[in-house]
């Protein structure tokens, strides 16, 4: 949101056209051309943003493992997406306990932004080294749990798609087609 | 039929000094429940860690001496083969749980799916799995909320449900509070019954001696006692190697040196209840 923001004032400040002002501060002016330039640019990234937003908050991960298991994506490859997505609000959690460890050996951990980077950086050297060390114990234990054999991988979760998803799924494409021809053929 | 033999295994870490194994020798029978003890620091994991050829696939160092698995060598198996045949039940409960899957139920089949097994295979192996621990009641739940004793429940689930012939318990209850080790023991009292045949590494020899049928004591990197449950640990030499003998052998002595007519020592609850009645007479 912030980025976008930013974003859009830079945009439409730097904009120096003389024709269509709307207001003019002396120092800079609003800009008929410079509004437009600050939308163009930052509808791209809400855009993009909405779009994976709108994803991720729909699809199961498991589902998407699955599905690009069943296109011969590597497992290894949608073992590492799964796990990465899994290990963010672990980290978290990690990052407070350490936090809490060090506020109980007397370090401020709280007040000005100063005082709290001065607190928050010397913890990311544990939280980094703790990862690393159960991301080695993480290989060993996969490794028990067949991980590296050469076999093909099943699913316990039954992925089939039902004609629905056909249908959404051939409905999507058509769409798709028929936006690349209205832009750039019509 | 021998399962596992070891011939002068030694094993020395990278930049270590002294080898952490020298020379140890062992033979594991199939279908034998053998309990490993020995102080911290003498090798244990170390010797789990060859047996599961762990050492040196994914950690460096100086290995000697010959491991045979059903009379081949050990390296002559693929790592999918070992996968199948030998399973490893760590310490820490908590880093065996996959982190990618939401209910205990899909973790448990986990090691199936990368087995490629069929689907309806998969499903009904879990329930036998989780019927045979007594687990059902965890089905739902997510694997990371568990406790640590449910927790490493789950992770010998997880192991077991891929029918291992040989199975490595490495310390399981070290990071577990006494009702989570209640229950880990219990599970293990499960398997004893089972045709899988069990190394146990453990240091709570009143646990060990409650459990398995042969003992071997590590000390300075060679198998210094090796022999039944009863004969080593009633074995007061046992202690100069750092393992205590269990509780009740303790009292037993301590009866015996008072006067008590104790003629078995006792190593188990079980054979020392039958022996206090006698000699109490109560």
């Amino acid at each position: 949101m912030i980025i976008v923001l930013v974003m859009f004032f830079v945009q439409f400040l730097l904009d120096e056209s003389t024709s269509a002002v709307y207001y003019d501060f002396g120092f800079f002016k609003i800009t008929e051309a410079g509004l437009a330039a600050g939308l163009r640019k930052t509808k791209l990234i809400v855009a993009i943003v909405s779009t994976l937003i709108l994803f991720f908050s729909t699809t199961d991960l498991e589902d998407l493992m699955i599905a690009l298991q069943a296109m011969n994506v590597s497992h290894v490859a949608t073992f590492v997406m799964m796990s990465t997505m899994q290990m963010i609000p672990e980290m978290i959690s990690k990052s407070k306990t350490i936090m809490a460890a060090q506020q109980a050996r007397g370090i401020e951990t709280e007040g000005n932004l100063l005082l709290r980077a001065k607190a928050f950086f010397p913890s990311l050297g544990p939280l980094i080294i703790s990862a690393v060390t159960e991301i080695e114990d993480k290989t060993i234990t996969l490794e028990v749990r067949g991980f590296s054999t050469e076999n093909k991988k099943t699913t316990l979760k039954d992925l089939s798609k039902r004609p629905m998803d056909r249908a959404l799924e051939i409905g999507a494409l058509v769409v798709f087609v028929v936006l690349l021809i209205w832009r750039f053929v019509i | 039929m021998t399962l596992l033999e070891l011939k002068n295994v030694g094993f020395r870490y990278p930049l270590a000094k002294e080898p952490c194994l020298r020379r140890i020798n062992l033979k594991v029978e199939e279908g034998e429940f053998v309990g490993i003890t020995g102080r911290n620091g003498v090798g244990k994991t170390t010797l789990c860690n060859i047996i599961r050829r762990i050492i040196p696939e994914f950690i460096d160092g100086e290995l000697r001496g010959e491991i045979l698995y059903k009379g081949k060598p050990l390296s002559s198996y693929s790592r999918g083969e070992l996968a199948k045949e030998i399973g490893f039940v760590f310490q820490n409960p908590f880093v065996q749980i996959s982190g990618i899957k939401k209910t205990v139920y899909e973790e448990i089949g986990y090691s199936l799916e990368n087995l490629g097994v069929e689907r309806s295979e998969i499903k009904r192996r879990i329930d036998e799995i989780m019927n045979l621990l007594k687990i059902e009641h965890l089905k739902d739940k997510h694997p990371k909320k568990l406790s640590g004793g449910q927790s490493q429940l789950v992770a010998l689930a997880s192991v077991l449900i891929m029918k291992p012939r040989l199975l490595l318990v490495d310390e399981p209850t070290s990071q577990l509070d006494p009702v989570g080790t209640e229950m880990v023991f219990e599970a293990l009292k499960i398997v004893k019954g089972t045709d899988t045949t069990v190394i146990l590494v453990e240091h709570k020899v009143d646990l060990i001696s409650e459990y398995v049928n042969r003992v071997v004591v590590l000390n300075e990197g060679m198998v210094v006692c090796d022999g039944p449950n009863n004969e080593v640990f009633s074995n007061l030499e046992i202690e100069n190697y750092g393992v205590e003998v269990p509780s009740v052998t303790k009292l037993a002595y301590e009866l015996k040196s008072k006067g008590y007519p104790i003629e078995n020592i006792p190593t188990n609850l079980k054979d020392a209840e039958i022996e206090f009645r006698k000699v109490l007479k109560i």
